[in-house]
């Protein structure tokens, strides 16, 4: 447990010097292009990559005891989804660029967004009237989110920080932006830790971190991720000190918010994880991934429950979220669609046509009352 | 744009070739070779891209035509209709997954060459002359290598056929409307995917990995696949009248009646929580604690047991998990001097190993943020299995649930109705309040 002032310069960390070295089909199997001037550490990863290979084998192999029925057939007592009436209900116009990230606020009617074009905007989403536009020293916005008082924005991206903004309407608010969170490359993702002073974060640079937004001090880091890390998300319920982070790398990890070490890992995905999001239940949480499927993964069970996928889909996904109960899961993809998914019967129920360009983000309003989709042809639209 | 996702359009517009029946279509006593209707390109790739309806073929389809793998014949156009429209699928030289990148060079000749042909047919519109200007200028150095390299191109054409050449043609002016070096084009992939990088894992990592993997096995603390989906299915069961987007919220969802008296009625501050949300609090705990006003009446409900060191306890240390730095030595403190040290005014009952753990992760001099983690799991727990269970039963949260029912008709505040009968304010309130407990119970 470090609470160090600054980032922890360690000897194990991910080298960024091995840019472009492409990871072999398994994770686990030892990088070839070992450094040279290192052959004997080079031999040891190699052991321990064997090492684990076999013990993933192992235990694969005792999953499968357990594996005993698919969850579709746990669910054939349910009644099938009835037709959900789900239409668009607002559309948000004032971008001028992609919308790369959007949050909603804890009052059920506020969302943020931030763009390609470096604009971020508080939206009354009810009314759709804007309520705040700030514009960020920086292209490429990639992340922002609302705080659970909502008195507080929080984005960053190409420029590798995490800024924050109190939201009023005295004076020129950009005037109290303060940076708080500072990574070696861009910034993707990023949430309030369940109150306003604390910051997770997700970056290029394949390591989280949680961040003292008054001190702008780290907390903790989480390196692990052998590639750039795309999302995080923190389960719904407060008893758990976990939160799940995935990325390039294909694989979901789970980290112990306390200690900073990885206490879980999923794999499955045959590309870029884009996109992860809790269950409502906190026990699951569905990923979207750029190989086109979206998959559900039981941590309790420790292992893929389903995945989500037809022969007519063949775009990425890029924002995955539950209904209040969990029961549909939506899933916006590149090719401008919202998929409407049976989370328990494995079915795709219905599919929801508006945005004009790919979705890159999708969110469930905290009350469930409605989705939130934000894309590349500028717009954000609210479906109910 | 992701390569995966060209490789499966590649895949579709391969099967396309193979099976579009093309032929030559008149347009106004005019022979357009090669074409088939739009009808004909939904029905083909909706058979040939397994769409579920017609929607979702023409949605597939304008995809192709957006990316370059087929276009309009007559007039340019984004979205593909169902109707007579004619379209021509694109020669698979054009496709994007073979020409990822375009150079002002091939542009330049390709501009030259139109220059160089029947003006009527060939000529340049307004932009394209734009460009053209441009062109000439950046690359004056080589325009004498740009127009031999387009002459030697026409040459070449002149030989094939007629039909042929329109059609070759028409791949290629609709491949560069698209492609135009320097402007925007569907192909433009998120800045995170150009930057992407994999790294190697490190020993370390390897060697966590191994360790976690052992532990895996050794305890094989996993669900069954069959327990974990029943309580997931049953889970979500029960959420079901809760979930607006399945069943219809009371009174309505205002993003559909433009209505926000659900809102209003569900606030933080509200005086009568709603029969659903006080419903849910009987779910499981975890709902009770995740709603602020379900905690204040359980802490209640506590009080009036003499128990609810428990509960403030848990809070405590919930706000100390999530608390500012600066703060995080003096509350940690004030947490023990409260409920745990010698002597503390709400001695919280924990057993002896729980409490050593706990002294010893506050003693260790590292940061207090997560020192009572063990402590929070046990008296977790305990609300769980102990508390929990008899608030569900108690008096307390059935007058929440009454109050909440008649809600409308009399306006009972649960916070009225808590302090008339629980609040252990004052010990005649409370005796009040212990009969009718014992009178309900007895009922």
């Amino acid at each position: 447990m470090s609470e160090s002032g600054s980032p922890k310069i360690d000897a194990d960390r991910p080298s960024t010097s091995q840019a472009g070295v492409k990871m072999p089909e398994n994770a686990a199997v030892a990088p070839t292009a070992a450094a040279d001037n290192a052959t004997r550490q080079a031999d040891m990863i190699d052991l321990l990559a064997k090492e684990a290979e076999e013990l993933r084998k192992k235990l694969d192999l005792e999953r499968q005891k357990l594996n005993d029925i698919p969850i579709q057939q746990a669910a054939e007592r349910l009644d099938p989804l009835q037709n959900l009436g789900i239409k668009q209900r607002r559309i948000l116009k004032g971008h001028a660029g992609k919308v790369l990230c959007m949050d909603w606020s804890t009052d059920k009617r506020h969302i943020v967004s931030s763009s390609q074009d470096g604009k971020v905007i508080v939206w009354d989403g009810f009314t759709t009237n804007k309520e705040h536009a700030l514009t960020m020293p920086t292209t490429w916005v990639m992340a922002c989110a609302y705080s659970p008082s909502s008195q507080m924005i929080a984005c960053g991206g190409l420029d590798n920080k995490c800024s924050v903004v109190p939201l009023s309407f005295e004076d020129d608010i950009l005037q109290k932006k303060r940076s708080v969170a500072t990574h070696t490359s861009y910034m993707s993702c990023c949430m309030f830790l369940r109150s306003d002073n604390l910051l997770l974060t997700g970056s290029g640079d394949s390591t989280c971190a949680i961040w003292d937004v008054e001190s702008g001090q780290m907390i903790q880091n989480f390196h692990g991720h052998t590639g750039d890390v795309f999302a995080v998300d923190v389960p719904k319920q407060d008893t758990g000190n976990i939160f799940i982070s995935a990325g390039a790398d294909k694989h979901t990890l789970v980290w112990d918010i306390r200690s900073g070490q990885c206490v879980q890992s999923f794999e499955g995905h045959e590309a870029d994880i884009n996109t992860v999001r809790f269950h409502p239940n906190g026990d699951a949480f569905a990923t979207g991934s750029d190989d086109a499927s979206c998959r559900l993964f039981d941590l309790r069970a420790d292992r893929q429950v389903c995945v989500y996928e037809k022969e007519s889909i063949l775009f990425p996904v890029n924002g995955v979220d539950f209904s209040l109960s969990g029961r549909i899961l939506f899933a916006g993809y590149g090719d401008y669609r919202v998929g409407v998914w049976d989370s328990l019967k494995v079915v795709r129920h219905s599919v929801l046509y508006g945005h004009e360009n790919r979705i890159s983000c999708l969110r469930t309003s905290p009350d469930g009352t409605a989705i939130c989709s934000a894309s590349w042809d500028c717009t954000i639209r609210i479906w109910a | 744009m992701a390569t995966s996702t060209l490789g499966k359009l590649d895949t579709l517009c391969h099967r396309l070739l193979d099976s579009a029946q093309l032929r030559t279509h008149k347009y106004f006593r005019v022979a357009v070779p090669q074409a088939l209707t739009g009808q004909s390109l939904v029905a083909v790739v909706g058979e040939k891209g397994h769409a579920e309806d017609e929607t979702e073929a023409t949605h597939l389809a304008t995809l192709l035509l957006q990316y370059g793998y087929l276009f309009p014949v007559i007039e340019h156009a984004q979205i593909v209709r169902d109707d007579g429209t004619l379209y021509r699928l694109q020669r698979p030289y054009f496709w994007p997954s073979h020409s990822t990148q375009t150079d002002n060079v091939e542009y330049a000749i390709y501009l030259n060459k139109r220059l160089l042909r029947n003006e009527q047919r060939h000529g340049l519109e307004e932009d394209e002359i734009d460009a053209y200007n441009k062109l000439a200028e950046l690359l004056a150095h080589m325009w004498g290598f740009i127009t031999a390299q387009a002459e030697l191109q026409l040459k070449q054409q002149k030989e094939k056929k007629k039909a042929d050449k329109v059609v070759y043609d028409s791949e290629e002016r609709a491949f560069w409307r698209m492609r135009r070096p320097g402007t925007a084009n569907c192909l433009e992939q998120h800045v995170q995917k150009v930057e992407r990088r994999l790294r190697k894992a490190t020993a370390a990592g390897y060697r966590n990995l191994v360790e976690r993997l052992k532990f895996s096995i050794k305890t094989k603390p996993w669900l069954k696949a069959l327990k974990a989906s029943d309580t997931m299915v049953q889970w979500v069961d029960q959420l079901h009248d809760y979930d607006p987007l399945l069943a219809q919220p009371q009174p309505s969802n205002p993003w559909i009646t433009d209505d926000t008296q659900l809102w209003t009625l569900n606030t933080d501050a509200v005086e009568v929580p709603t029969e659903r949300r006080v419903k849910r609090w009987g779910l499981s705990v975890q709902e009770l604690v995740k709603d602020p006003i379900g905690r204040q009446v359980l802490e209640t409900f506590l009080e009036s047991e003499f128990s609810s060191e428990n509960i403030r306890f848990w809070i405590a240390i919930q706000d100390l998990k999530y608390s500012a730095n600066a703060e995080i030595e003096s509350k940690a403190e004030r947490i023990y001097e409260e409920f745990l040290g010698p002597g503390a005014p709400c001695q919280v009952n924990v057993d002896q190993r729980t409490l050593e753990k706990t002294m010893e992760l506050l003693n260790s001099g590292n940061p207090r943020r997560h020192a009572f983690t063990y402590s929070e799991e046990h008296v977790f727990t305990l609300m769980n299995k102990d508390s929990y269970p008899r608030f569900v039963k108690s008096a307390i949260y059935k007058g929440v649930l009454s109050a909440a029912q008649q809600q409308g008709s009399r306006r009972l505040g649960w916070r009225n109705f808590v302090f008339n009968m629980g609040a252990a304010k004052k010990p005649l309130d409370l005796g009040l309040f212990r009969q009718q407990a014992t009178q309900d119970e007895s009922g």
